[in-house]
């Protein structure tokens, strides 16, 4: 499910705007649960799930919950800068030569994961951490 | 986790009891081979050494850092200054959640190894309590700190 949920982010997936009363109950009420100083809550739906996109404390961020109304995730662009020192240096280290294109962190009942997009004039390849410490292969495409 | 707890504090209990100042040409070749290396554009550098290791003061990209360095030249760990939005997702979840609008501040992140925690100050009626956090906003008090 994570798996499908960050393709989902990454690939930038189609949502329907929708009102919030067309979004089950539960997934609001567990919405204003969760995120009481949220300002700015749009609803979209999706295939499986809903995506609400608020700001809280002067950040935007993506929440996604199931059509059960059960959190699944909730999702922020980052710089570089404030991934976690470990991964920044590996980054630095092992990928010098492509720039970063896209970097997102998403977090989920189980802990958070990193997904960052590099790229290069033949190749574009998206890395995962799921540990905060080392990054492995997620997607990998040639440019046409 | 213990191993990395048991690291920091080895290394914190070296420098504050028997370190002193040095001159970056006073420092191991190496040592500063691998922080220049490592840490390529850092400013307002300092070194410390004590015994065998040394500890290295500077600023990148706007970030305090401090760096452990054994005499080989192999990073043994870092110590960042943050943010309360510059933590993990999780983690700031998780401190809302047990917390909730209780501030939390003097927020490091600490990296040794394969491994990272933070730790933080949190402002509760009557006390204060540094609290640690593993990436997945797993929390843990570790003590109480009368105000």
């Amino acid at each position: 499910m994570m798996l499908m949920l960050a393709m989902m982010f990454t690939l930038s997936t189609t949502f329907a705007f929708t009102g919030e009363e067309a979004v089950s109950k539960q997934a609001v009420s567990n919405f204003k649960s969760q995120f009481r100083t949220a300002t700015d809550a749009n609803w979209t739906v999706g295939t499986n799930y809903y995506k609400v996109e608020f700001s809280e404390d002067s950040q935007k961020l993506f929440a996604y919950y199931n059509f059960q109304g059960e959190f699944v995730a909730v999702c922020r662009y980052i710089s570089s800068l404030s991934l976690p020192f470990n991964l920044q240096n590996t980054l630095k280290k092992n990928y010098s030569n492509v720039w970063v294109t896209d970097l997102f962190e998403m977090a989920t009942k189980e802990g958070t994961s990193y997904y960052v997009t590099l790229e290069n004039a033949d190749t574009k390849i998206v890395l995962s951490s799921t540990d905060g410490t080392t990054w492995s292969v997620f997607d990998r495409t040639k440019k046409a | 986790m213990k191993k990395l707890i048991l690291s920091i504090g080895l290394f914190l209990t070296v420098f504050s009891l028997s370190a002193f100042a040095t001159g970056e040409k006073d420092v191991n070749p190496q040592v500063l081979r691998s922080f220049n290396q490592q840490f390529s554009g850092a400013q307002h550098v300092s070194w410390m050494k004590a015994e065998e290791f040394y500890r290295v003061n500077f600023t990148q990209n706007n970030f305090r850092v401090e760096a452990f360095y054994d005499g080989n030249g192999e990073l043994l760990g870092t110590v960042r200054d943050i943010l309360f939005n510059e933590l993990p997702l999780s983690v700031t979840r998780a401190i809302s959640k047990k917390y909730q609008d209780a501030a939390a501040y003097e927020i490091y992140e600490y990296s040794v190894g394969n491994e990272t925690f933070y730790r933080m100050k949190v402002d509760l009626p009557g006390k204060t309590l540094q609290v640690r956090s593993t990436i997945s906003g797993g929390l843990m008090v570790e003590k109480r700190i009368k105000r």
